[in-house]
């Protein structure tokens, strides 16, 4: 019983990279989200030396923090969709918390990088060879387009952009340097935009690392802003084609890489059920050998299969046409990874029995992470809801 | 919103009871699950000082714990209506499902004693009513490190395969049992219970059928306890393992000395049935609270300007929530209610009289005297293939309180996973019991048996 890449993998080059991934993702990911789930106040799991910034640094020593970010900037360039989305997967696979901190460390530079504001760009530059970490991003979750509001407001003074507001939640916010977020623009020319926002300014609040039952290596926390005044250039994406753009750009980014991360939840709970079965002994033999456990483990590669796929199939989309992915398309593929990763892992909890449910095992964990997730990413139905709004 | 009692039995009395049950459950329960669940370290749970004696404590000051105990040894059971005892653990589970859990088997030991031949043993019920400190806690040691499922197929024909014999084993020697072996973790109570059901291997060569019950006293010299159990849900009740080293258990604490007790019969089908028809009555009540605290919510949250409540979607979310409680809720009860009343109402002058106790166990002892000098216990694996034994009232029973242990612990499980989607982030609020139901849930459909192996297993007697 094995589950087979079925796509054609990519070239001997990238193939080396993915195995690096692999490796790290087994060898430090998966025991650093696990120590730190174990840690009783999230604040503890951020202190420097910790698993975290292990993770946060070897990511960057892999040179992945530079794929996305043009050549002429320090970056890899263009990402394949292939790697992207093995990359994701693996990391999942790993540890789906540490999977969207080290994005979100990342993102608000990849789209700094847009800029063609000389302010930005050297701080583009900078990131590229940031291997010590000094430069950490923050993201809230992207909305769906033409969904809801910001909750951020700029206003223009003397050319520079101050904000005020606050969002709830944000990705890496108890210990990012940068903040990539939405904001209302007013005044004479009122539409929308990005701010970058250095989170070293004296007006930015930042609530402390919130306690979580799921995806506790992730940390997250509110952030306030009281007239933070902009860097000049640092108001990206401030044109209403602009803005939409990145709009769109960011939610289906985020849509891709969340299918092909739970895809990868799923597929480290169907191995780990597959190991388990292979070794737990009950009425004589190993329990894979029962009819019963056999037909779950059919149904859980059916469905983990077609979620993989998708997201595949969706990642590809987008690299071919990058201004066309609908949110329709895409918060499909993410629902789907979603919904499978949840149901594949508390299948794979219940091959486990009583097991299952302790801490000895990785089931449990995998079970809050993706719960947490389902809710803390927006549940699937109002996704739904959203998206068919947003056509 | 309100809930017609579809039974018709209810009168005034239980009403009482029941109205009595659901305050100690939303004042003292529900709260102390709240805080428990949220220690790290499950140490604490227990740690002097905890807020978990409080429930033991005032659960037996309130008289709710002496509804499975007879009339003749201080409890209520043969006295008042057969729908007590599931009505009270109704609303423990309302409350919460893992302290639920925790006050329930704490009976266990007690409730059996008074099949006991020994009259010191049988006084163990009535020290139990008695008990308002709370310091007697039972627990059912059953499951081993490597039997989990074991146990549960033990009650089918398949359970004499020898490889399936329990690890934990008591052999004879004079007037006594040198009892050897360790029980899971997963036995409930596991390390602060005062006295146990101890399941023990007798002869290994049959399997889980090989099988005899003690009742155990706790503080035998031998016995050691492992660490309280770190788990994803139901984390305010204890579990955790407890380890037998040469202990010596006089011959009088061997309930069933016969092995062959605990297979495809009467008492092993019973056995499950009882614990599955309180899980059942248990989560099917936690799947009615979730479904209050949504319909509370939705009442009361307004997105995007519009009240949930109003939301088309919404609503067909919380109907076919209410349609699946309901159809739980009524199975486990009925379900509940008839074993108690096939073991106390029609038999009340019986459950009166301690006397009547007296007889019962010496009946119980001959049967298994002349079951194992049949030689029955020898011929058991052949005798499976001759075809079905002749099924009883209470073997009959028992499937029925697995359907109710499955359809209620799934009915939790979907009914919390359909609350999260509802609630949202809000679902993560530190006040907001919905992520720690779904976690409490979660743990429902593995504990007392794995679901499907439960409906394997009973598959025989259908």
């Amino acid at each position: 019983m094995k589950l087979v890449e079925m796509d054609i993998l990519p070239g001997r080059e990238t193939g080396a990279v993915l195995k690096e991934v692999k490796k790290f993702s087994k060898a430090m990911v998966r025991p650093a989200g696990v120590e730190m789930d174990s840690i009783a106040r999230p604040g503890e799991a951020l202190a420097e030396g910790s698993a975290l910034w292990e993770v946060l640094k070897t990511f960057r020593k892999l040179d992945l923090h530079l794929m996305g970010i043009p050549e002429e900037l320090g970056g890899m360039g263009g990402e394949d969709w292939m790697t992207s989305v093995v990359v994701a997967e693996s990391l999942g696979h790993g540890d789906p918390g540490l999977a969207l901190a080290l994005y979100a460390c990342c993102a608000p530079f990849a789209a700094a990088a847009l800029s063609s504001e000389p302010g930005p760009r050297k701080l583009v530059k900078t990131f590229c060879k940031d291997y010590d970490c000094t430069l950490v991003g923050c993201m809230p979750p992207a909305g769906v387009p033409r969904a809801g509001k910001p909750t951020v407001f700029a206003k223009m003074d003397r050319g520079r952009a101050v904000i005020n507001g606050s969002v709830p939640r944000a990705a890496n916010a108890p210990i990012a340097t940068h903040a990539l977020v939405e904001v209302e623009i007013a005044g004479r020319n009122p539409g929308a935009g990005y701010a970058l926002v250095p989170l070293g300014d004296p007006g930015v609040t930042s609530k402390p690392a919130v306690e979580k039952s799921g995806q506790r290596p992730l940390p997250q926390g509110g952030l306030a802003f009281d007239n933070v005044k902009l860097p000049k250039g640092f108001l990206l994406a401030s044109t209403a084609a602009g803005h939409a753009r990145m709009k769109r750009a960011l939610f289906l980014r985020e849509q891709k890489l969340l299918a092909a991360v739970f895809s990868g939840v799923a597929m480290a709970a169907f191995e780990e059920a597959q190991k388990y079965a292979a070794a737990r002994i009950q009425g004589g033999v190993p329990i894979i050998e029962h009819d019963n456990i056999r037909l779950q483990f059919f149904h859980m590669a059916k469905d983990l299969e077609a979620a993989r796929a998708a997201a595949r199939r969706l990642a590809q989309h987008l690299e071919d046409k990058p201004d066309n992915g609908s949110a329709l398309n895409a918060t499909g593929v993410r629902c789907l990874a979603m919904e499978t990763a949840a149901r594949v892992v508390s299948e794979a909890m219940q091959i486990f029995g009583g097991y299952g449910l302790t801490k000895e095992f990785p089931l449990e964990k995998m079970f809050r992470d993706v719960r947490s997730a389902m809710v803390e990413q927006g549940d699937p139905d109002a996704l739904a809801l959203a998206a068919m709004a947003a056509g | 919103m309100g809930y017609l009692d579809l039974d018709t039995k209810m009168d005034r009395k239980l009403e009482r009871l029941q109205q009595q049950a659901r305050e100690f459950g939303l004042q003292v329960v529900r709260p102390a699950g709240i805080a428990l669940d949220k220690l790290h370290d499950p140490a604490d749970v227990i740690a002097e000082g905890s807020l978990l004696w409080d429930v033991f404590r005032q659960f037996r000051e309130a008289g709710l714990h002496k509804t499975m105990i007879p009339k003749a040894y201080g409890g209520t059971m043969g006295s008042v209506s057969p729908l007590a005892a599931p009505l009270v653990n109704e609303q423990m589970g309302y409350a919460d499902g893992g302290l639920a859990v925790s006050l329930l088997v704490s009976v266990m030991p007690f409730a059996f004693a008074i099949l006991s031949p020994h009259r010191e043993i049988r006084r163990w019920a009535a020290d139990y009513a008695h008990d308002t400190s709370g310091k007697l806690i039972g627990c059912w040691a059953i499951t081993e490190p490597d039997h989990g499922t074991d146990w549960v197929m033990g009650t089918c024909s398949e359970g004499c395969h020898p490889s399936m014999a329990p690890g934990l084993t008591a052999v004879k020697k004079g007037d006594e049992y040198i009892v050897n072996g360790a029980k899971s973790a997963w036995v409930s109570n596991g390390t602060i219970a005062t006295h146990a059901v101890l399941h023990v291997g007798l002869d290994p060569s049959k399997g889980i059928h090989g099988s005899g019950l003690a009742l155990c006293p706790l503080d035998l010299p031998g016995i050691t306890r492992g660490a309280p159990l770190n788990k994803i849900g139901q984390r305010a009740l204890n579990q955790g393992e407890i380890f037998f080293t040469d202990v010596k258990l006089p011959k009088k604490y061997m309930l069933l000395p016969s092995p062959g007790f605990f297979g495809k019969n009467v008492f092993g089908h019973t056995f499950l049935g009882v614990a599955n028809s309180s899980m059942g009555v248990t989560f099917a009540s936690q799947a009615q609270a979730t479904l209050d605290l949504a319909l509370d919510y939705a009442g009361n949250t307004r997105r995007n300007g519009k009240l949930l409540a109003d939301k088309k979607d919404v609503r067909l979310r919380l109907f076919r929530m209410f349609a699946k409680v309901e159809a739980a809720r009524l199975l486990a009860r009925k379900v509940s209610a008839h074993f108690f009343s096939l073991s106390s109402s029609p038999v009340s002058p019986i459950t009166a009289s301690k006397a009547s106790f007296w007889a019962i166990s010496k009946a119980l002892q001959a049967y298994f005297a002349v079951y194992e000098k049949s030689g029955t216990v020898r011929n058991w694996s052949r005798k499976y293939t001759e075809g079905p034994e002749e099924p009883t009232p209470l073997m009959e029973w028992g499937k029925y309180g697995v359907v109710s242990k499955i359809t209620a612990t799934e009915t939790a499980l979907h009914v919390a996973e359909e609350a999260m989607k509802l609630f949202g982030e809000d679902a993560l609020s530190p006040d907001c019991p919905i992520e720690k139901m779904l976690r409490d849930a979660r743990a429902s459909t593995v504990e007392d048996g794995v679901n499907d192996a439960l409906a394997i297993a009973t598959s025989e007697s259908l």
